[in-house]
């Protein structure tokens, strides 16, 4: 029997794991896998889609399954981009949050999500460009972040703190602020308690300052790969100069592309988001916590720190840091944790990532109202996640409907329990 | 492509003015998305038009329009069978339900009214929150419950929970627009709790043998039948997917997985089981049903395919059963079925697997029996399946069945890969009938099509020849239908009066333009 089963499938594909894009778009099964979670989690009917763009949109070209016949007909040309008024639309309108690709690896062994990232480099490669994202990439080119600010002020988060500069001396540890952090004055505390944190656990850590550049981790999600290996190769050699052995960050779309995409062009450090940082504190008893917060919190996975963040093995788990959180909220006095129906690699978005937040501020709204709403089915009085961005885009659609929700990153929390 | 001529700028205009400009696309890349069936490679005609209705009155609107107009049009939920709507003809209009969510348990009555765009998953989640469950296909729990309940309806409880007959109230948009309601619709203030008459019960001709694929209409919303479900409320997951397990209570669900010397042996332990009424699953399944569902990987898979285990159960002919105990009434319950359950194994001279085989199938099969969010692993191994032979019939004629689908599958294996001698059947209604299936691996190719092509072919012929009810080879009605008491000339008088215009789904379901050439 053997024998006369090794005549299939013909093609290698099948056989030995690996990604090629017009394959993956190829051998979409067209199940629909991709626009809902994993139907062991669904425990509400009302929570059960996964793909915030074909929730809003509904027409399945906005979809896991629809982009990747969009891609199959652009790859061999039965379809092109004069034909299309709505195909910019179609394509851009995706938080490349990547639960599609986690329903598609659960079913099928594929990486939709690397398709729909390599979409977006083709589309930017034949010069199909959306405005909104040029204009960010312009000022990316000129002042080294994706916030629009002046590079000058880079450093102000953490003017007054006394903490190296790798520039000027080595340190082991480089805290990586990431332009969320160093620029949206309202989250300069979380930086802050991040680097107060490492030092008080006599952690050699060190900043860059003003000389902190951008990761590059949303230029590459826009499709401007040239751009990302420019800024991902500047911080590998600023890094090795200063003897850099760990990379340490609290934004999640940071420590996405240091982690993941970095090792491509070479780097070899160790990265760890701030969360898994205090996890490890907590147990060695370097933290603890002594100011009880009587208060009722869920957890939103960041995509970026969730199941975006780890190399895919087929057969093996969708990993993420998806406990170290967790841990940490479990072990503040009388804080409870309760969980939202879409969790961990089945995390519902915030809405903020993939350009979505800066081309089509309406949708990106929706997908963090539709998050607070399940937020609020739990009964928690607050949303806690761990990446700006969320943070972000979440405090905005509070305050935008009124609701008395509260929205924290983990690090608050921490400082307020410590 | 008439895109842009005269008469698509008028139904573009007029499908806008009834549905507003965000739920109506006639762009080419919005097309695309139903511009190709997944099962096969050829590259299929785009649809003119998507729309997405919020409603029975849109769904109305949109047909009424289509009659006007002349246009044709079909419907899907999920896409999976893309094969059986794909557009085929100019000013085509898919008809996209994914506004018509609605769900409504009735836990009172057990059942669950839907609207198209409703998954199985999505039902069960709230069903069993009142202790009340709706059974899953073979098409995984993303399926529509209301598409899955008017098609197939063959669930792995079907042993159980019956193959068909799950819908209640009906409420259809006829292919001229006009809403039929049935069963206890049609009766003022009787809500959704029967499905039959009044008068004849045209449920018949919604679902038939194999669903209406469209071609008689929309169905917008059902009423599906809910049974007892004795697990737990909310549904029990651990761990991170594909690693992910999901335990139901042990003391509340056990599975066995017996292998027999012969089918003869394996259908005859299955009536047993049938007639002392145990038992929520009883299936038949195939090594390469096994294999394919539990292993987390391709190369999983290839490994334990090639294992000393399962190569042996291929050569022994894979006369595999799987039963499954529920405690519907109480742990008692389970144990005195199990007791019996192991009588007839000991009679019948079955035997259980291996614990090691055990674990590992256990794992899978009891909670995706429920829930199941893997079969369709099925398709990572070539892209496709193909599907030699599929049967509805008594479970006395598997025996006869499986020799002719053996026959198909040995002449079109290879290019097919090989999945051994065995077949697949669901028992339904306590072993009184049985749904045979035998897939093969297929791989998604130019060359596959082609003998998928030929197959199809050697099915209407076989099916012709012996009066094989084939299941496919009905979509081909035309060709098939002498040799099955002329069904076709009665689906072309259903089909005719529903659809005068022929604009539902046309050419599928029943080729009327043929009936007209043949003179039928």
């Amino acid at each position: 029997m053997t024998e006369e089963r090794t005549y299939f499938p013909k093609d290698e594909y099948y056989h030995n794991y690996s990604y090629d894009m017009r394959k993956v778009a190829w051998a979409c099964a067209r199940c629909s896998a991709c626009k809902w979670i994993d139907s062991w989690e669904v425990k509400s009917a009302r929570f059960a889609k996964v793909c915030p763009s074909n929730a809003r949109y509904f027409f399945d070209a906005y979809s896991c399954q629809g982009r990747m016949d969009i891609a199959l007909a652009l790859i061999d040309g039965t379809l092109r981009y004069e034909d299309s008024e709505a195909l910019l639309d179609v394509i851009y309108k995706c938080n490349l949050c990547g639960g599609c690709d986690a329903s598609c690896k659960r079913v099928n062994e594929m990486e939709p999500l690397r398709v729909m990232q390599d979409l977006r480099v083709k589309l930017v490669e034949d010069g199909q460009l959306l405005p909104e994202h040029m204009f960010l990439i312009e000022n990316l080119r000129k002042e080294d972040n994706m916030m629009l600010k002046p590079k000058a002020d880079r450093g102000k988060w953490a003017e007054g703190l006394d903490i190296k500069n790798i520039t000027k001396e080595p340190a082991e540890v480089f805290f990586h602020a990431g332009c969320h952090l160093c620029y949206n004055e309202d989250l300069w505390e979380v930086a802050r308690t991040a680097v107060n944190l490492l030092k008080n656990a006599g952690v050699d850590v060190g900043i860059m300052g003003q000389d902190e550049i951008c990761c590059g981790g949303r230029a590459y999600d826009m499709g401007y790969r040239g751009e990302f290996t420019k800024y991902a190769t500047s911080n590998i050699e600023s890094w090795a100069t200063a003897h850099v052995k760990t990379v340490v960050t609290a934004c999640s779309d940071g420590y996405y592309a240091i982690k993941r995409l970095y090792p491509e062009l070479g780097s070899n450090v160790e990265v760890l988001h701030i969360v898994e940082l205090i996890e490890r504190l907590i147990k060695e008893d370097k933290i603890t916590f002594t100011k009880p917060i009587p208060m009722t919190v869920t957890y939103h996975d960041p995509c970026h720190l969730g199941r975006r963040s780890n190399v895919y093995v087929p057969g093996k788990a969708i990993m993420g840091v998806y406990e170290p959180p967790r841990e940490i909220l479990r072990s503040i006095p009388e804080l409870e944790l309760v969980e939202m129906y879409r969790i961990k690699e089945y995390a519902w978005c915030c809405g903020a990532g993939g350009g979505v937040f800066d081309a089509y501020p309406e949708f990106s709204a929706w997908t963090a109202e539709e998050r607070i709403e399940e937020a609020k089915s739990t009964g928690a009085e607050a949303i806690v996640s761990a990446c700006p961005w969320c943070e972000r885009n979440f405090t905005d659609a509070i305050k935008r409907n009124g609701e008395p929700m509260k929205v924290y990153d983990l690090l608050e929390i921490v400082q307020l329990a410590m | 492509m008439p895109r842009g001529d005269e008469k698509h700028t008028l139904i573009y205009r007029e499908l806008v003015n009834i549905l507003g400009t965000d739920y109506v696309s006639d762009d080419p890349a919005v097309m695309e998305a139903f511009g190709r069936s997944s099962w096969q490679p050829k590259h299929q005609m785009r649809p003119e038009f998507i729309v997405l209705p919020g409603s029975t009155e849109d769904v109305q609107q949109i047909i009424r329009l289509a009659n006007r107009y002349l246009f044709p049009f079909s419907v899907t939920s999920t896409g999976l069978m893309m094969i059986t709507c794909s557009a085929l003809k100019p000013y085509w209009c898919f008809i996209d339900p994914k506004r018509m969510n609605r769900l409504e348990i009735d836990e009172k009555n057990m059942h669950a009214i839907v609207e198209p765009y409703v998954t199985v998953a999505q039902v069960q989640a709230d069903a069993m929150k009142g202790g009340l469950f709706y059974p899953v296909p073979g098409a995984s729990s993303q399926a529509s419950a209301l598409a899955n309940s008017i098609y197939h309806a063959g669930h792995w409880t079907s042993y159980r929970t019956g193959i068909g007959n799950l819908v209640l109230g009906i409420e259809w948009v006829l292919p001229t627009g006009e809403v039929l309601k049935i069963g206890s619709l049609a009766t003022p203030g009787a809500g959704y709790c029967w499905g039959e008459g009044p008068g004849p019960d045209l449920r018949g001709i919604l679902r038939g043998h194999y669903g209406h694929l469209g071609a008689l209409g929309v169905v917008t919303r059902v009423a599906v039948k809910l049974f007892p479900w004795p697990g737990p409320s909310i549904w029990p997951t651990e761990g991170v997917q594909p690693e992910k397990k999901s335990t139901l209570p042990p003391e509340k669900f056990k599975s066995f997985f017996l292998t027999y010397p012969t089918l003869e042996k394996s259908i005859e332990a299955m009536r047993q089981i049938g007639k002392a009424e145990i038992g929520a699953v009883v299936m038949k399944f195939t090594p390469f049903d096994f294999v394919c569902w539990a292993s987390k990987s391709n190369e999983e898979f290839w490994e334990r395919w090639n294992d000393d285990f399962w190569s042996r159960q291929v050569s022994n002919g894979g006369h595999m059963v799987w039963v499954s105990l529920w405690a519907f009434v109480s742990e008692r319950q389970l144990q005195y079925e199990e007791k019996v359950l192991k009588e007839i194994i000991q009679e019948t001279g079955g035997e259980l697997v291996p614990d090691e085989i055990h674990e590992w199938l256990d794992s899978c099969c009891t909670p995706n029996s429920v829930r199941d969010t893997h079969r369709l692993r099925y398709m990572r191994l070539g892209g496709r399946v193909a599907v030699p032979g599929m049967v509805l019939d008594t479970m006395h004629d598997v025996p006869r069945s499986i020799v002719e689908a053996l026959e198909i599958k040995d002449k079109y294996s290879p290019p097919f890969g090989d999945t051994g001698r065995s077949i697949k059947f669901w028992p339904g209604n306590f072993t009184r009938l049985a749904f045979t299936e035998m897939d093969v691996l297929s791989e998604k190719s130019d060359e596959s099509e082609r003998t998928m092509a030929s197959m199809l072919q050697d099915q209407i012929k076989i099916a012709v020849e012996n009066s094989s009810p084939f299941a496919f080879v009905f979509r081909q009605v035309n060709k098939v239908g002498p040799a099955f008491s002329n069904i076709h000339l009665i689906l072309g008088k259903i089909k005719n009066g529903l659809d005068p215009n022929n604009l539902a789904n046309p050419t599928r379901l029943i080729d009327m333009e043929e009936m007209e050439k043949m003179k039928m």
